[in-house]
């Protein structure tokens, strides 16, 4: 029997100003019927690229050679109506981000019934059925409602079954997803994973899993490939990989991924430097429209001095938009924050220079909080000149120094943004905010974007500084390996409200409110080495 | 029904724009330099006759009186009387909007072929000779002067190759056949020039769409490029420019006064022109009224059609 994909000697080269750059390198392996292959690689291993070359997509100016049998099908030379005939039907694809993936203009049905009709040549009431029938497989309540929405009035979880629905569609003998649960809620990763190992039980649709999460691929995979710099490094069963990695790469990588098990930091006392008191933010109601739900509601937290507070829960549930209130970029419609026992006004604009200086911010997305025309060196001086008076060669002297704490080179000094890559941008501005010497920096899902080992580093440099010098974390994040790992306690939010606070290892092992035990319920372990 | 009540809710923010803009026109005719009275009866006019006729013409009256005046006569659909030809405006001013909204309608039947078919043809391969020759084209066109593109193309089609009149020459009793020939040459010529500006967005926008995840996606479900092209780039790649449209629509209405001046066109520009220059304040109010509220509804269509083709506009209000 062919097997669902075969690739042979497979090398992806981009034409790049100072030659090639070749982004995947004489790879080979093949995916049985049926079977779940885990794709896994830091950024800029060339595993994306991989699984875009099995859809037949090789970028334009990159050059490809070898071969790519999807059920025995050449995808590589094949033309474009050929092509356009084999994909959705034979094989199906499923992106990072659901969001962006589906069009905003259409219904989600629609969306899926073009696949049909496209490739099986459905009549529209047999469509209509197929839908229905595949959004029940992928889990979706009630069908007919949310087969008739755009894709914004669905929730992340929801858009992403339903692009799941569309690569299954045709039912292909493969499907290749690329980092499918990255950008979604643990509780609804956790959904996402267990439907596609049941697809697999019920249809023996073969799988090409890529991702950088190392955990998820143990319990979800048959077996593990390992790409390092395009190369294949390592390939055998899932279980195998993971307790007894061959490659030192491998090696490293597993030694990267922080245990969810291991022990929290002890507990810190202290008084608090940081404190909200019944902290309420309303987001200003359209015109016609009624007064929306507080966006968070009766928000108590305080945050001791040398103490990292991590704050959890699902997107929506406002621990972003607590933050930024604690911070001043959202006001308050109600409450108080208490800085060093003194009460700091809502808004940014009326606050003290110096109470800028201790409360840095630091943003999700990198590419959206640096500016695209300043030079790395230019950016990390504004802080140094704005709230130390510091310039010129010491201010460059001492932005080399943060780069360097968050394990960046000089060199990087005077390049633009756009000639870093997002994990390197991310730590810049993570050295921003450090530059400006602050009490305490809120953290907004800042190592959800990098890659193991760089997290790995940068959650050492926050446990470092916080035992040289005085530094507060407000930690937001959905990856509670990380949590585990760099925490004092725990604040636990859902749907605007804090449900529970307590110290790390008590809201690990004791968990008092269902919705902490439901998060804790979505965590993947890797099995521990024998 | 959430769409509903958000036309709902743009129609009543129209309608408040539209007498804002009411009040501020009103007041801002009278305040305009230059005596209407002298214009009127010339500058030789003996100061007690020029008075008689400001009062006549209800000129120094307080403004809050005037104001509800003339709003009391707009709302009848009577915009007073000319001070220059002494003819009602709504008459005088109604054939001229009726000519310049046939010319606008024809020069659209131009404008959007003329500024959907190029940016497709340039978005299928950007920065290939086509893309280059036609954003050549399209900027060479939008950096002459209206004045100047009109000229040759009128010099070429009504001079060297006699296709059309040269000017526009209309009368009563004509046929529409003749009516429509006519104004084929301006409208042509409008929706030519202003198509360019449509050229350059929608490519950009089709460009920006086609890198979009989604379009991608659609290519891996194994759609054909047509669909592809049809169902999920267009749509989404139209948006921006329905919005740039409909400015268009309204400069096109409000009169573009450099071509009415070259083909000779009785349009509602030049009328507007002319009424400035006699300081006719009754047809200068009117004609500036009649261009805010066509400006106001054509925004509004576009908002509409922005809804429609946006779902998420929907929601995010």
């Amino acid at each position: 029997m062919t097997p669902a994909l075969e690739i042979a000697g497979l090398s992806i080269a981009y034409r790049v100003p100072a030659g090639w750059h070749v982004a995947v390198e004489e790879v080979s392996l093949a995916i049985a019927r049926g079977e779940i292959l885990g794709l896994v690689g830091e950024s800029g291993s060339g595993k994306s690229t991989l699984g875009q070359a099995v859809m037949g997509h090789v970028a334009a100016g990159a050059v490809a050679s070898g071969r790519v049998l999807v059920g025995g099908t050449e995808v590589l030379a094949l033309p474009r109506a050929a092509l356009q005939r084999l994909r959705g039907a034979a094989v199906g694809f499923v992106s990072q981000n659901p969001t962006t993936a589906l069009n905003p203009a259409m219904r989600a049905g629609a969306q899926i019934a073009e696949v049909l009709r496209r490739h099986l040549g459905l009549l529209p009431d047999e469509t209509a059925a197929r839908c229905l029938e595949l959004a029940r497989a992928v889990g979706l309540p009630d069908p007919p409602a949310l087969l008739g929405r755009y894709p914004h009035e669905l929730s992340g979880g929801q858009q992403q079954r339903i692009a799941i629905a569309m690569a299954l569609a045709c039912r292909p003998g493969l499907i290749v997803l690329d980092e499918p649960t990255t950008g979604l809620d643990v509780t609804v990763q956790r959904q996402i994973v267990e439907l596609l190992a049941r697809l697999r039980a019920e249809h023996g649709v073969a799988m090409l899993h890529i991702t950088h999460d190392l955990p998820l691929l143990a319990t979800l995979a048959d077996r593990i490939a390992v790409m390092q710099r395009g190369r294949l490094v390592e390939c055998g069963p899932a279980a195998a990989i993971v307790r007894h990695p061959g490659d030192g790469y491998t090696k490293a990588l597993i030694a990267a991924v922080p245990d969810p098990d291991g022990p929290a930091p002890a507990p810190r006392g202290g008084p608090a430097l940081l404190a909200a008191r019944g902290l309420e933010v309303v987001f200003a109601p359209g015109f016609l429209r009624r007064r929306p739900r507080p966006a968070v509601r009766g928000v108590d937290l305080e945050l001791g001095a040398t103490e990292t507070l991590a704050l959890i829960g699902e997107s929506g549930s406002g621990k972003s938009t607590t933050a930024r209130a604690l911070c001043g970029l959202v006001a308050r419609s109600a409450g108080q924050v208490l800085y060093d026992g003194r009460p700091l006004a809502p808004a940014l604009a009326r606050r003290r220079r110096a109470d800028l200086r201790d409360l840095p911010y630091v943003f999700q997305n990198p590419d959206a909080s640096l500016n695209p025309r300043r030079t790395v060196a230019e950016i990390l001086a504004r802080p140094l000149a704005v709230f130390h008076g510091i310039g010129g060669a010491e201010a460059r002297r001492r932005g080399a120094r943060a780069l360097a704490g968050v394990e960046l080179g000089e060199e990087h000094l005077d390049r633009l943004p756009a000639e870093l890559s997002g994990g390197q941008r991310q730590r810049v501005a993570i050295a921003r905010a450090l530059l400006a010497e602050p009490r305490v920096i809120l953290c907004d899902e800042v190592l959800s974007a990098l890659d193991v080992s760089v997290q790995a580093r940068i959650i050492e440099l926050f446990l470092r500084l916080q035992g040289e010098r005085k530094l507060a974390i407000l930690f937001i994040s959905h990856d509670l390996a990380v949590v585990r790992r760099l925490a004092h306690r725990v604040a636990v939010m859902q749907g605007g409200s804090l449900v529970e606070v307590a110290e790390t290892d008590e809201i690990f092992t004791r968990p008092r409110h269902p919705h902490t035990a439901a998060l804790l319920a979505a965590i993947h372990r890797l099995p521990k080495t024998a | 029904m959430r769409i509903l009540r958000l036309i709902l809710a743009r129609l009543v923010a129209s309608a408040f724009t539209l007498v804002l803009v009411s009040v501020v026109v009103v007041v801002g005719v009278q305040g305009l330099p230059g005596d209407a009275a002298a214009r009127i009866l010339g500058r030789e006019a003996p100061a007690a006759a020029r008075a008689r006729l400001r009062e006549e013409l209800n000129l120094d009256g307080p403004l809050v009186g005037r104001y509800l005046h003339w709003a009391g006569g707009a709302v009848r659909g009577d915009f007073g009387t000319s001070f220059a030809s002494r003819l009602p405006v709504a008459g005088f001013l109604g054939p001229r909007l009726l000519h310049t909204l046939a010319l606008s309608a024809l020069a659209l039947l131009f404008y959007v072929p003329l500024s959907i078919l190029p940016a497709l043809v340039q978005a299928r391969r950007p920065d290939g000779p086509l893309d280059r020759a036609i954003t050549v084209v399209t900027v060479l066109i939008l950096s002459a002067p209206e004045f100047l593109s009109a000229t040759l193309l009128l010099f070429a089609f009504a001079v060297i190759w006699p296709l059309f009149p040269p000017m526009v020459q209309l009368t009563a009793g004509m046929g529409w056949g003749a009516y429509l020939h006519m104004l084929l040459l301006p409208a042509a010529t409008l929706g030519l020039l202003l198509a360019t500006y449509g050229v350059r967005l929608l490519r950009e926008s089709l460009i920006d769409i086609h890198r979009a995840d989604f379009v991608r996606m659609a290519e891996f479900k194994g759609l054909s490029d047509r669909r592809v092209l049809w169902r999920h780039v267009l749509p989404n790649a139209l948006i921006p420019w329905m919005n740039a449209t409909a400015l268009n629509i309204a400069f096109m209405i409000g009169g573009v006064v450099v071509v009415e001046k070259v083909f000779a066109f009785p349009g509602f520009g030049s009328a507007l022109v002319d009424a400035l220059q006699l300081r006719d304040l009754p047809v200068i109010t009117a004609g500036v009224m009649v261009a805010a509220a066509i400006f106001i509804l054509v925004n509004l269509l576009a908002d509409i059609g922005a809804l429609l083709a946006s779902p998420r506009l929907r929601t995010l209000g």
